[in-house]
Order: structure tokens, then C-alpha cells, then sequence
């Protein structure tokens, strides 16, 4: 069987063990590296990217698992660097070392699709996977509510 | 000398700086041979991890290259870890030249020794860069104002240097920084090019957008760990839980039977300098490869004379 997975629009074989979590065939095989390795056991979220939409944490996916399945990871998550959360991140100069943030937009992303007009206590609820050494919660917090200010224009 | 105190006084030496327009550095790096390239040699003390730079000799260790187009380009021997140098560094430059913050561009330094010792830490970067940076940077800007007046035919005095222009005060008249970059490459260094006061600085002091926020956001930003280069391989390793303890017996039979591990290497502890504890390393095509293997290797350790250290005992 040809086993396939999308990844940003673009297709690709799944040419690897099927065991082998999506984060290695991203970032060691097809050499996409803004998807960050930081623990490898589901519990900092750098890894977050989107399978068919749901923030998904891709060191413990195996990638076997995701054939026909659309990937997004942060490379995709807008074309031109636009989406309201990146305009957000930008406006609040969220990243210190800026490791940790592809996991926290993208994690982030699939949090608003899904409530597009979070409580204060949501986005703490939602964002509670996603460790930021560096401390930037305050930021990220805040871009969120700017972000899904925004989302809210864009929809009505 | 503690390393603290070797920064401590770094700022007290004098950083030399020289035009190297014309020197093999550019062709050495594959960029463009045209524009105005100054070095800064940043006295080996104040690099404070014993750069062994011959002293008389001049051995730039940062660089700046002013292109015919007008960007500017700053090769930074000191890493962008979040703390800001690339940001930082370019103000420094920019506000003593009267360049346009936006044109400058840092260049991470590619390793070669020509930057000197590359480690980045112990709050270093702006305390040692800062000054030589705002030297070139105004070294620079006397080089291209000396240019324009060449060309006017007019006194120095009479040209003015801001935002990326040399203007010719009495006649009105422009040059962008780029029309004079391989012009002002043939004019002399200063010596020791005067500095601004505080009051006058545009950049320095003032919150300025980071210049690399916008490559976090779309997962361009590259991490140590995000370098690929031709053939790489990776690793996985392991440690003695203890400290101070080695290797005792290893089975690598089973790791090497994996698809895809090129070799387990056995590491020795090494004292100096920093007391790094050795281990075991799997090498293999890919880091998961590499995790697979490491698990299936059968070490056994001599935990050594930490053993038996208990924190709550203790
Ligand atoms: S790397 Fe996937 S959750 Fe930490
Ligand atoms: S910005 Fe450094 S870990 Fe989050």
C-alpha cells in the first residue's frame, strides 16, 4: 500500500519505520526543523504541530499512524507569516530565545479554532502543556486575547 | 587572572580597527569583494578565554561590510541565545555610523578562528562588543563623509552624515551610503574616532523591535540543533548516574544490529576544563535511530567514590 502523508499541502511518502515519531521525520528526514524537539515524552508541547487541525504533540506520534492525514506545522501555519497569532507574537515581542514558540503558536492555533472566544482561565487551561523556559508566559497570554480579538473581527 | 577580571578590564585596552576591504577575509567568505569591510580587533583579554591573537599583529576578530547597495553587514562572533546581541549590536553600529538601524543585518560567525574563541556567556557580548562596535561604527561613518567631500570637492565640514546619506550642507545635495561604500574603502582609518554623547543617541538606550521575532514565528529561526549540513549524522548518548563514576563493562551487541547505527563510541570522563562526565554515544542515520539503540545497550557502570552519596544522608 502507498502510505502517504500531507504535510503543508504537500505530499510525502512515509519512507521511514513506522514506529518513528513524526517529530524525526519531519525534522531528520524531510529537514523541516521549525517543529522543535524539547523532551521527546509528551510533556513541554515544542513538538505541537496540527494533525487534520488538532494540536497534536509530534515526538510521541508515530508517523505510520498518520498515513492520508494532513500535517501543519508551523512553516504552514499561514503563507506569509500572517496568521493573527504571528501578528500577535509579533506585537508583544512574545519570544525570548524563541525555542519553545512554534509548540505555543501552534498549540495555540488549534486552541482558538476550537474556542474562538476564550476566558482568561481557558487559555491557562489550554496552555498548561506548553513550558517556556525562558518564562515568556505573560506574553503569550497576552497574544492569545489580542489574536482571538482579531480572529473575532475576521469572522463576523 | 580570573576570567572576570579579564573582562572587567577589557574595556581598558584599545580595540584596534582596520580597513580590510581589500584583504582575503572577503574573498574567504564568499561574499561580495566590493563595499567598504572594516575589522575590529578586539583585544584578546577582553575575549577573556585566552584568544592566543598575536598581540602586535593585527587580527580582526568582528567585522563589518558596508555593501555598494547600501546594507550593512555585521559578522558576530558571539551567539543570539534571546538575550538580544542581534539587536543590540547592530544599535551600537548603526547609531555612531548614522546608518539606518533596519539595513543592518548580523551575520552569525561561521566558526573559523579568524573571530577568535566563539563561547558565548557570562554576560560578555555587550561589555566586550559594545565599545568596539560603536568605533566602527563611527570610524565608518568619518570614512564615508571623507568620501563625499572627496567627491564635491568640498571640506568635510561642510558634509554631514544621517540616515544612511551624506548630505553636502551648502549645496543641498545627496549620497547614499551604498553609492559611497567602495569610495570611503579607499579613504584613511581614523585613529580613535570620537563618540557620541549619550543625549545624542537614536538607537542606543531606546526599545527597538527584535530583529529576529520575525524568523521565531514562522519556524525559520535556526537552533545549534536545526543545522544540517551534508552527511550529518546524529547522536544519542548516555551517562554514569554518578558523578565521578566510568564505564565498567558494555555490550554493544545488540545497538549495532540496528538498522541504520553507524557505531557506539565510548567517551572518557574529561577533568578540564570543565569536567565533562564521558559516557556512551549511539551514532546513527537519524536521532531516533540513534534513541532506539542507546536503549538496547547493556552497560554497566562503576558508580566510583560517589556511590554511596545520599542527598538526604548528607
Ligand atoms: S518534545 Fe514533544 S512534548 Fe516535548
Ligand atoms: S522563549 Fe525560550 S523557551 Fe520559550
Amino acid at each position: 500500500m502507498d502510505k502517504s502523508i500531507i504535510i503543508n499541502g504537500e505530499k510525502y511518502a512515509i519512507d521511514v519505520d513506522n514506529d518513528m515519531p513524526l517529530l524525526w521525520f519531519l525534522r531528520d528526514r524531510l529537514e523541516k526543523t521549525g517543529t522543535k524537539f524539547g523532551c521527546g515524552m509528551g510533556v513541554c508541547g515544542a513538538c505541537t504541530i496540527h494533525v487534520d487541525g488538532v494540536a497534536t504533540r509530534a515526538c510521541i506520534t508515530p508517523v505510520g499512524m498518520l498515513a492520508g492525514k494532513s500535517i501543519t506545522t508551523i512553516e504552514g501555519l499561514s503563507e506569509n507569516g500572517d496568521h493573527p497569532l504571528q501578528k500577535a507574537w509579533l506585537n508583544n515581542n512574545v519570544p525570548q530565545c524563541g525555542y519553545c514558540q512554534a509548540g505555543q503558536i501552534m498549540n495555540a492555533a488549534g486552541f482558538l479554532a476550537t474556542n474562538p472566544t476564550p476566558t482568561s482561565d481557558e487559555i491557562d487551561g489550554a496552555m498548561q502543556g506548553n513550558i517556556c523556559r525562558c518564562g515568556t508566559y505573560q506574553r503569550i497570554k497576552k497574544a492569545i486575547g489580542e489574536a482571538a480579538f482579531e480572529l473575532a473581527k475576521e469572522v463576523s | 587572572m580570573s576570567i572576570l577580571e579579564k573582562l572587567a578590564n577589557g574595556g581598558h585596552e584599545t580595540n584596534k580597527i582596520e580597513n580590510v576591504s581589500r584583504r582575503n577575509f572577503i574573498k574567504a567568505s564568499g561574499v561580495a569583494t566590493t563595499g567598504l569591510v572594516l575589522g575590529i580587533a578586539i583585544p584578546a583579554k577582553a575575549m577573556a578565554f585566552g584568544n592566543s591573537a598575536d598581540e602586535a599583529a593585527f587580527n580582526p576578530n568582528a567585522f563589518i561590510h558596508l555593501q555598494d547597495n547600501g546594507d550593512l553587514l555585521l559578522y558576530c562572533g558571539r551567539c543570539e541565545m534571546g538575550q538580544g546581541i542581534s539587536t543590540a549590536l547592530p544599535a551600537a553600529v548603526a547609531d555612531e555610523m548614522e546608518a539606518d538601524w533596519s539595513r543592518v543585518t548580523v551575520k552569525q560567525a561561521d566558526g573559523d578562528e579568524k573571530y577568535g574563541p566563539q563561547g558565548t556567556g557570562g554576560s560578555a557580548s555587550i561589555r566586550v562588543m559594545y565599545e568596539p562596535m560603536r568605533e566602527a561604527g563611527a570610524a565608518a561613518k568619518i570614512m564615508l563623509v571623507a568620501a563625499a567631500a572627496k567627491v564635491w570637492k568640498v571640506s568635510v565640514d561642510d558634509c554631514e552624515a544621517k540616515n544612511h546619506f551624506v548630505y553636502n550642507k551648502s549645496s543641498g545635495k545627496k549620497l547614499s551610503y551604498g553609492q559611497l561604500a567602495s569610495l570611503a574603502a579607499t579613504q584613511p582609518v581614523p585613529e580613535k574616532p570620537a563618540l557620541k554623547a549619550k543625549s545624542e543617541y537614536k538607537y542606543i538606550g531606546k526599545a527597538l523591535p527584535r530583529h529576529d521575532q520575525g524568523q521565531v514565528v514562522v519556524g525559520e529561526r535556526i537552533y545549534g540543533v536545526d543545522t544540517k549540513m551534508p552527511g550529518l549524522k546524529y547522536a544519542a548518548i548516555t551517562h554514569c548516574p554518578v558523578l565521578g563514576g566510568k564505564l565498567k563493562s558494555i555490550d554493544k551487541t545488540e545497538a549495532l544490529a540496528v538498522k541504520g547505527v553507524i557505531d557506539v563510541i565510548t567517551i572518557d570522563r574529561l577533568a578540564v576544563p570543565f569536567g565533562s562526565i564521558g559516557g556512551v554515544a549511539v551514532v546513527a542515520d537519524n536521532n531516533w535511530t540513534a534513541q532506539q539503540a542507546l536503549s538496547k545497550l547493556k552497560i554497566e557502570w562503576d558508580l566510583g567514590e560517589n556511590a554511596s552519596y545520599d542527598t538526604v544522608a548528607y
